[in-house]
């Protein structure tokens, strides 16, 4: 592997993606570093990853569950809000790590070389940490509630891999793009919370008009986050043509982010 | 040699955009765009190098040598496969351990012994590969007690010497030094020479970047000068060492009258009015050989009646500005001993300097030496030729001091 590390540039995807297999070891201790150290320098620690989703549970359902009583489908507020929150925190929070890494890391990336996708790739495996947490409060929810757990919910790996997998594309996009235009840094907090708003989140998808709905739908978390209520909360399979639309764009945007991220990657360490 | 080259370099040539953030945005674009706008304007544009070809064969070490901004550590980072050339290829063979600019990719947040694990798994070792050379890692760079120190509280010194215990220690087919050496101490210094030695033997190929000349002669079998992106002269280490050190002294003699060179300043009540170096052959020159017998000769005029006045030179290592040797006239010689215009002069008997460029300095001061009459900086920048010195016996290649004092050695059996 060696000697492909010196031609690089003209590897095959196949090539491309088996380096990366070498170098797997190193994108997990990387993950491993990036929780540690998050989270290190603060007092309450991991505390944060409970004291975040608590909080933000209970300000969203006073305010949209109580004050605004936006439907939630027959189910609590709080569970339903966070039967959609879960994923989405899972899926924001790997983009914004993952798009600044390639800059954050710049020192390293100028002074050796490795596949530098290593680097969103793991603040991408670090979030599941915080959504095995997440996880966690969600089973606690259902139990406070005394909201029956559902046989659906092993579909979730399913629907984890498929919302990966976009956020991969994006974050490889946004990654190679931040390094050369700074400005994607800023843009990307502002383009996540409005995203979060065209996305079913403290509310049900059935609130879009129908004769909107494919529009809406064109955006993939949606169809996704709605696949999570369906299988978290109703017992329901979740709505294949929805998931087949997320998962082709999704996969388009993958392979995209990634051949666009190849492309560019030797020229990052020429930017200072 | 008839194996195949680890590296080959063939015409290669690589911009730099420089300045303007909108210049590294075009990089973005399609390409056709980029030649579009390229043909606008090419005044971002830096060449770091250009048709640079050169070959290292395993064994071999290749010293790279140039002034600040030459192409030198481009070379590395591209040898590193850190960046991309922009025309030519490259082909470099086996796995590379590079250290370029003092840091071998060490992440500050992290203590020295995450940074070795992180740093070893880069450059693409298994977790149990790193648990079998850590210990001599962490030997070698002699950092035991600071391993769980986060290494952004490292020393320069310390930083390196991890950095090069890293690189060695993953067993490279290519190792590539970049002016880390300098930054250690002399002992640290000589065990990495050793070592890369050691490793030449075991056919590592070695690319050696460094300012320091004897250490580039003390280790290289070639060496190639790069100048403003371009091979100025490449080929057995003494030939281009030479012709560098007679480059570098001509323009430190160009330069002289400089802010940086031969500041001049003083009361003017002496002026100096011709200082030379001369060498055995009573000639006028810029060049001595190793323990030539050399000779500075001062012509001054005195403008002004004075009790006395003392003539003091002093040289330079250039490199590094240490004084090598200081030299007084007699003190509190009365005026007329000298008369109006005169000549001093100074003699060296087997000037026992090493090879290498140095600046001599000369000064008229007052005989209770507080007020300098003419203060003549840098006034001329000489090299002592190595050109004689492999007949010499006490020159040992690659040493570092200045400075040969006569000695003698006795030993004994005790047995």
């Amino acid at each position: 592997m060696d000697k492909q590390l010196s031609i690089g540039q003209k590897n095959t995807l196949v090539q491309k993606v088996k380096i990366l297999v070498h170098y797997r070891e190193l994108i997990i201790n990387w993950a491993i570093r990036d929780i540690r150290s998050r989270y290190r320098q603060s007092f309450m620690g991991m505390g944060w990853l409970l004291i975040q989703p608590v909080f933000q549970i209970i300000i969203v359902s006073v305010i949209f569950g109580y004050f605004i009583k936006v439907p939630s489908e027959g189910m609590p507020y709080p569970i339903f809000y966070f039967a959609a929150m879960m994923p989405w925190m899972l899926f924001q929070g790997m983009i914004s790590s993952a798009v600044p890494s390639v800059l954050n890391n710049m020192a390293l990336v100028s002074k050796i070389y490795f596949p530098r996708e290593i680097l969103p790739l793991a603040s991408i495996l670090a979030r599941f940490f915080d959504f095995l947490i997440s996880l966690g409060i969600y089973f606690v929810l259902m139990m406070v509630y005394k909201v029956p757990l559902q046989i659906t919910l092993v579909l979730i790996p399913v629907l984890l891999i498929l919302q990966t997998i976009l956020a991969l594309g994006i974050s490889l996009l946004g990654a190679a793009v931040s390094v050369f235009v700074r400005d994607i840094s800023f843009a990307i907090p502002l383009v996540m919370q409005l995203w979060m708003y065209a996305t079913p989140v403290i509310y049900p998808l059935d609130l879009v008009p129908e004769q909107w709905r494919w529009l809406y739908l064109l955006n993939p978390m949606a169809g996704v986050i709605d696949s999570y209520r369906r299988i978290l909360l109703y017992g329901e399979w979740p709505d294949l043509i929805y998931l087949a639309s997320a998962a082709f764009t999704s996969l388009v945007l993958c392979l995209f982010g990634y051949w666009y991220f190849k492309k560019l990657e030797i020229t990052m360490a020429d930017v200072l | 040699m008839n194996t195949q080259p680890s590296i080959v370099f063939e015409k290669v040539s690589k911009r730099y955009y420089i300045g303007k953030r909108h210049v590294f945005a075009q990089q973005l674009l399609p390409e056709f765009i980029q030649r579009r706008l390229a043909q606008r304007s090419t005044v971002d544009e830096l060449w770091a190098l250009q048709d640079v070809s050169l070959e290292v064969h395993p064994g071999e070490a290749l010293g790279l040598i140039g002034s600040n901004g030459s192409g030198k550590t481009t070379t590395l980072s591209i040898l590193a496969g850190i960046t991309a050339v922009t025309h030519g290829s490259v082909a470099v063979s086996g796995r590379v351990g590079a250290l370029i600019q003092l840091g071998a990719g060490f992440h500050p947040e992290l203590t020295g012994r995450e940074n070795i694990y992180l740093n070893a798994s880069i450059l693409g070792l298994k977790r149990a590969e790193v648990d079998r050379i850590y210990d001599e890692i962490v030997e070698f760079a002699e950092l035991e007690k600071f391993m769980d120190t986060p290494v952004k509280r490292y020393s320069s010194g310390m930083y390196a010497r991890l950095g090069f215990s890293v690189a060695i220690h993953i067993k490279p087919d290519i190792l590539l030094v970049d002016e880390v050496l300098s930054v250690g101490d002399m002992n640290f210094q000589s065990k990495c020479q050793q070592r890369m030695r050691k490793m030449m033997s075991d056919r590592i190929a070695v690319v050696f970047v460094s300012h320091n000349l004897p250490s580039v002669q003390g280790l290289c079998d070639r060496v190639v000068w790069l100048d403003r992106g371009k091979i100025r002269a490449s080929g057995k280490t003494s030939d281009v060492v030479a012709q560098y050190m007679d480059a570098m002294n001509d323009r430190a003699l160009s330069t002289r009258n400089s802010d940086y060179f031969g500041t001049r300043w003083g009361s003017g009540d002496v002026t100096l009015t011709k200082v030379d170096l001369i060498d055995q052959n009573n000639q006028i020159t810029k060049k001595l050989n190793y323990r030539d017998t050399a000779t500075v000769r001062i012509e001054y005029q005195i403008n002004k009646s004075l009790p006395g006045v003392i003539f003091r030179l002093w040289i330079q290592d250039v490199t590094t500005g240490v004084i090598v040797t200081s030299a007084d006239s007699i003190r509190g010689e009365k005026i007329g001993d000298f008369g109006k215009r005169g000549v001093v002069e100074f003699i060296f008997p087997n000037l026992p300097l090493r090879p290498r460029n140095y600046s001599l300095s000369v000064v008229a001061v007052s005989t209770d030496l507080l007020i300098p009459y003419d203060r003549w900086g840098s006034v001329i920048t000489f090299t002592v030729s190595s050109s004689n010195i492999e007949r010499e016996s006490g020159y040992v290649h690659g040493q570092q001091d200045l400075v040969e004092i006569p000695y003698q050695v006795r030993t004994y059996r005790c047995d």
